[in-house]
């Protein structure tokens, strides 16, 4: 079994002569989950509606735990949220689960059971017997998110699940899926075009734009190669270890400053970071500095996303 | 399964069927209103009162029970059942669920051609007694019209398959619900008023340019005429007289014109020859053909369709 719960190759959609998807191949860990990142129009959509089997790909192929995307098995797997909340204008918030559980298959007793679960999960009470196309978005959001639970997916595809709420309310759905991933066994693909606000969720991220992935990775590593090579350093004695570092490594350092805390800010060249780590030990102890401090300042997801969409 | 009670419900809402039960009924309450002042209160022999009754009741049957407003609300119907998982957006979540497209067509289409057959027999069945007892018509007649009602059951079969599988693949086809619906409209328009009011000018045209091909209402009216004419009771020349004002399919020269509701000699009648431009079997053929072409095209066409 591959270790990867989604995976696609050479996955394409023209629309037109638009390529909306672009020859992408995207791989998808199991039990872990995944923010799939790009600004309005970047195909994010396209993508998940193929992996759900509303699209047909112009070109490549994809599999969800082995089986063909699209297909009755591949479907099973998967529970789907969709970026727009859709309703049936005429059924009641439990009517609504109930029906979406039974044209996946559940037995009427099983679907209602589950429905009720999912309801209280979600903290829906109030709502089970109104009607969710009058309600709030974040209440819708979160009877979307629901009904795409209501089969025990394996892999839970959300397209935009926080766009248009307010802080409360994402943060409430955040914080579900957050307990959701701690308690089942399942895989989240979550897209967004926040970052910031998946970045206490997801672990691993792909950055996407113009049909391509830009960058995918788990969560440190993406971090780790947009890093801006920025340390913050204190020592017993910062000017000696300042002297020994321009003596010993000048040609990794691009720029020292000082903050007004007093620490020392050693920005380093790209790729110079392993050098510079290694050297940081012998320079201590050959001339008895003690080291107070040492942090690679962290580039937060946000950085990382305007630079490669800027 | 549950796509398909569900679709059921939707078409057999309760405010629906009042809806059409009622229009239905006001006609049925008139015509039998003018059945009892017009035939059976005037001095007419039972022979004229059952062939008047039997032909009205053939053409009511023809153009409204199962003609316009039957054919008009269940194509619309029809149509809303797929279009409406379009433009709310929930096919996107029915196509992404392991249910088969395949299904999809075929429990929208099953659910509506079930509501047809069982809105029509009830219809029917409606419309007969409303007749009855506001006309007070004789106990006799009535049996009559009772043993016909098989046979009318037998073309809605027929003609609820033919409209229901168009509609469901018009509603593929055409994108916009209201277009679909006034497309299938115009058709049924065409069928039962337009055709028959402009044959008459077209006669010299008809047969060198196979304008029966396209006429619609000859079409089906041949068809209509075979089924009824399998019943027990029997095309009197009276009968065929009433039912060829309204759909052409007799030979006008053996037709005497008559007023609709005073036959008072039908001696004078001799039996009309059905116009056999083309064989009943073969339309029968044809058209379940094109029911079932429909319906399979309707599949292939959600296969390949991209749910946006
Ligand atoms: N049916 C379609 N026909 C033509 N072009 C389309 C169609 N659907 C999407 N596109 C185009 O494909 C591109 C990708 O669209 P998509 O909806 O996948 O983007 P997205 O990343 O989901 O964006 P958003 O953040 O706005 O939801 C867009 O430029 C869009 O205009
Ligand atoms: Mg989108």
């Amino acid at each position: 079994m591959s270790q990867y719960i989604i995976e696609t190759e050479n996955l394409t959609k023209n629309f037109g002569r638009f390529k909306a998807v672009d020859h992408i191949n995207l791989k998808i860990s199991r039990n872990k989950i995944q923010g799939f990142i790009g600004p309005n129009g970047a195909g994010k959509t396209t993508t998940i509606k193929m992996l759900t089997g509303a699209i047909h790909p112009t070109q490549g192929h994809g599999h969800i735990n082995g089986y063909k995307m699209g297909s009755k098995n591949g479907k099973a797997l998967i529970g789907y949220a969709p970026a727009e909340s859709l309703f049936y204008s005429d059924m009641t918030t439990i009517e609504y689960l109930v029906y979406i559980g039974k044209i996946k298959g559940l037995k009427q007793s099983d679907a209602v059971n589950k429905a009720c679960e999912l309801i209280q999960y979600f903290g829906l009470e109030e709502a089970t017997h109104r009607k969710p196309i009058h309600f709030s978005s974040g209440m819708k959001k979160k009877i979307i998110v629901s009904q795409a639970l209501i089969n025990d997916p394996k892999v839970l595809i959300l397209d935009e699940p926080t766009a248009n709420l307010d802080p409360t309310a994402r943060i409430q759905i955040l914080d579900i899926l957050q307990k959701l991933m701690i308690e089942r066994d399942i895989s989240i693909f979550i897209s967004s075009h926040i970052l910031s606000e998946l970045e206490s969720l997801v672990n691993e991220v792909t950055l996407f734009n113009k049909g391509k992935i830009v960058l995918s990775g788990s969560l440190n590593e993406v971090k780790q190669k947009y890093s801006k090579g920025i340390y913050k350093v204190r020592t017993s004695d910062n000017n000696l270890f300042v002297d020994k570092l321009m003596e010993h490594c000048k040609v990794l350092i691009k720029k020292i400053t000082i903050d007004p805390s007093g620490d020392l800010l050693i920005t380093i060249i790209p790729k110079g970071k392993e050098k510079f780590e290694l050297i940081i030990g012998p320079i201590i102890s050959h001339y008895k500095i003690s080291l107070i401090k040492f942090i690679q300042e962290d580039v937060s997801l946000d950085e990382i996303y305007k630079d490669i969409y800027k | 399964m549950t796509l398909f009670i569900n679709s059921f419900q939707k078409l057999m809402k309760w405010y629906f069927t009042i809806i059409y039960i009622s229009i239905m009924s006001i006609v049925s309450i008139v015509l039998g209103f003018v059945l009892k002042y017009e035939i059976y209160e005037k001095q007419l022999s039972t022979q004229t009162q059952l062939s008047s009754t039997i032909g009205i009741y053939y053409i009511l049957i023809f153009m409204w029970v199962l003609g316009i407003p039957f054919l008009i609300m269940m194509t619309s119907k029809g149509i809303s059942l797929l279009a409406n998982e379009f433009q709310e957006g929930t096919m996107s979540l029915l196509v992404s669920t392991k249910i088969s497209r395949t299904k999809i067509v075929l429990s929208k289409w099953l659910a509506l051609y079930i509501t047809t057959l069982l809105l029509g027999t009830l219809a029917i069945i409606l419309n007969l007694s409303i007749i009855y007892f506001v006309s007070g018509m004789s106990s006799f007649i009535l049996n009559q019209l009772i043993q016909a009602i098989p046979n009318l059951i037998y073309y809605l079969l027929f003609i609820g398959f033919i409209f229901t599988t168009l509609s469901i693949l018009m509603s593929l086809l055409v994108k916009s619900k209201v277009l679909a619906s006034i497309t299938m409209i115009t058709i049924i328009i065409l069928i039962f008023l337009i055709i028959p009011l402009f044959k008459s000018f077209l006669t010299v045209y008809y047969e060198d340019y196979y304008l029966y091909l396209f006429d619609l209402n000859y079409q089906l009216g041949l068809i209509y005429n075979y089924f009824i004419s399998k019943s027990n009771i029997e095309l009197t020349p009276s009968i065929q007289n009433i039912l060829g004002m309204f759909i052409g399919i007799f030979d006008l020269d053996t037709m005497v014109d008559l007023d609709l509701l005073a036959i008072s000699d039908t001696a004078l009648l001799s039996k009309a020859s059905v116009r056999n431009y083309l064989n009943v079997r073969d339309l029968l053929l044809g058209w379940s053909f094109t029911g079932f072409m429909s319906l399979i095209l309707s599949i292939i066409i959600l296969q390949k369709k991209d749910v946006i």
